[in-house]
């Protein structure tokens, strides 16, 4: 299994709780992309069920807006979610990012992880061609070395 | 010119037909013909891309056949993703900022248990 990250915290609060900072809109408005941005409340919609889809504005400080999408592929309050989520909605949504909430003394383990176990160097390779738009970034960088 | 395989990687990404050929080349081996057909290029250009990307690791091409087709190898692209977890950071900072908002919205909770529970100081009810 390769791995690409793996996050993990553990949380003060109850696990249903933690399940519902990620997927309810007024909660997830608030943490996501850190208190540095803002996600305008009428940007997000978020169906929170096997297929149901995502949809979110980041305004970055600068003003620049990020269009985040993504689809819910598996959902099971309160102890896992898997979701894909690209700032390309255009294109391939790449790996789905996955969510574990586990019960640990003093509130909540969250592991967050994506990994290419389950796919083939062909979908790993169409998800990193959905990178393009980080890769357009690099040929600048490289450009000026 | 970078030499360290990571630069590499990104040096054969960062062109817009490489790409397209290694997306050609995620839906199966293709020859130098086929490759060359959907863009407005010589054989001799699209070879000098597969150069590029067979330097970097990116392709191979088989030996024997005579017509030596072309295979994506997803290998470096493996590792140009782990470098890419870039991702990985900005799921790190997510999680600081929602553990932030669990300690505030928990705060609130207390307060409002404490504070701001209507029924708190009167006496039972007896309907």
């Amino acid at each position: 299994m390769t791995e690409y990250f793996t996050v993990t915290r553990t949380l003060a609060a109850a696990r249903e709780l933690v399940f519902d900072v990620l997927t309810t809109p007024e909660h997830f408005a608030v943490w996501f992309g850190t208190a540095a941005v803002e996600v305008p409340a009428e940007s997000l919609s978020m169906d929170v069920r096997p297929g149901g889809g995502m949809r979110a504005d980041m305004v970055l400080p600068d003003g620049n807006v990020i269009h985040w999408a993504g689809e819910y592929v598996e959902v099971d309050r309160p102890s896992h979610l898997a979701m894909t989520l690209t700032d390309r909605p255009d294109e391939y949504a790449g790996l789905p990012v996955i969510f574990d909430l586990e019960e640990v003394p003093g509130g909540t383990l969250l592991t967050i992880r994506q990994d290419r176990s389950d796919f083939s160097d062909e979908q790993v390779a169409a998800t990193i061609a959905g990178y393009n738009g980080f890769i357009d970034d690099m040929e600048r960088v490289l450009a000026s070395l | 010119m970078p030499t360290d395989a990571l630069s590499q990687t990104f040096a054969a990404l960062a062109d817009p037909t490489r790409r397209a050929i290694l997306e050609r080349l995620s839906r199966g081996e293709a020859t130098v013909n086929e490759l060359a057909e959907p863009f407005d290029m010589t054989l001799a250009a699209v070879s000098k891309h597969l150069r590029v990307l067979e330097h970097a690791g990116l392709v191979t091409r088989s030996r024997e056949a005579q017509y030596r087709p072309a295979q994506l190898d997803a290998r470096p692209l493996a590792a140009a993703s782990g470098w890419i977890s870039d991702y990985a950071r900005f799921w790190e900072q997510n999680v600081d900022a929602m553990e932030a908002y669990l300690d505030v919205l928990q705060q609130l909770t207390f307060h409002s248990d404490d504070n701001d529970d209507p029924d708190k100081n009167k006496e039972p009810r007896n309907d």
